[in-house]
């Protein structure tokens, strides 16, 4: 997500658009989890600006992105309803996130 | 950019997202560590924060999270290298947990990080890598707490490298 990666800062970065579930790939593709692997190595040997993000270009099969299945079954504790959606919305306007909780 | 990164989030998340209170770095310079070896004799550990426990061992509380949705368990757990799927579980419930029920390295793949050894693409690996939940929206006890405790574990096994995958 160079989204989130750019807000946060960090030093070095690798991006990929593969779904939350199977960011390195489908489960059981190993030469894909050994490709990224190496862009990551090739990343952590030249990149000498902090704050670089080198984009992969591998994308999610059509056929697969369809299938949505890397959604859990149920919506997370905070989008289950109107009420705790407005509390996170409340906090995403004014909340603290360094706040010790 | 060409990566989307909203691509595969629903419209709530990725609205939420857009906007999120992230902790202000603006006015910082961002961190800078040189890597002092070359890769190829590195020592290598991975971070995933999807939430990822040995089945002996205390998994991240998702019940406290169903009741308190702003709150996520701020610990972190350690993985041993070499572990096997049917040890490894994993407790997140902002992701489909099937796939890496079925095979853990499509979210931390510690299985071909051992191929890279063998390939003497890296140095070594760390006896263990490290995993946390990464569902934080209020980063204090993770940052102040955790975070230092994790960096403490990986300078006692002494890592030189270390590959963060998201959750």
């Amino acid at each position: 997500m160079p989204f989130v990666i750019e807000k946060i800062a960090a030093p070095r970065a690798v991006a990929i658009e593969f779904p939350f579930s199977m960011i390195w790939g489908h489960p059981g593709d190993r030469e894909m989890q050994l490709r990224i692997l190496k862009h990551m190595l090739e990343a952590a040997e030249t990149i000498e600006q902090a704050g670089a993000i080198i984009e992969l270009p591998y994308t999610w099969p059509e056929e697969d992105t369809k299938k949505r299945d890397w959604f859990p079954a149920e919506p997370p504790p905070w989008m289950t309803d109107q009420e705790k959606i407005n509390e996170m919305l409340a906090f995403i306007q004014n909340g603290d996130p360094l706040e010790e909780v | 950019m060409s990566v989307d990164s909203f691509k595969f989030m629903s419209r709530t998340l990725a609205n939420s997202l857009k906007v999120w209170p992230y902790v202000d770095t603006s006015g910082e310079e961002i961190p800078w560590t040189p890597l002092e070896k070359k890769v190829s004799e590195c020592r290598v550990a991975m971070i995933s924060s999807g939430g990822f426990y040995c089945r002996d061992d205390k998994p991240f509380d998702l019940e406290r999270e169903k009741r308190e949705p702003l709150w996520g368990d701020p610990s972190f757990r350690e993985i041993p290298r070499g572990i096997l799927q049917e040890d490894i579980l994993a407790a997140h419930l902002h992701y489909n947990n099937d796939h890496a029920l079925e095979d853990f390295n499509c979210m931390f793949p510690l299985d071909a990080l051992e191929d890279l050894l063998a390939e003497g693409a890296i140095g070594d690996i760390a006896a263990y890598h490290l995993s946390l939940m990464g569902y934080q929206p209020r980063l204090g006890t993770f940052v102040k707490e955790t975070a230092p405790r994790m960096v403490g574990r990986l300078r006692e096994m002494d890592v030189d490298l270390v590959f963060l995958s998201p959750g």
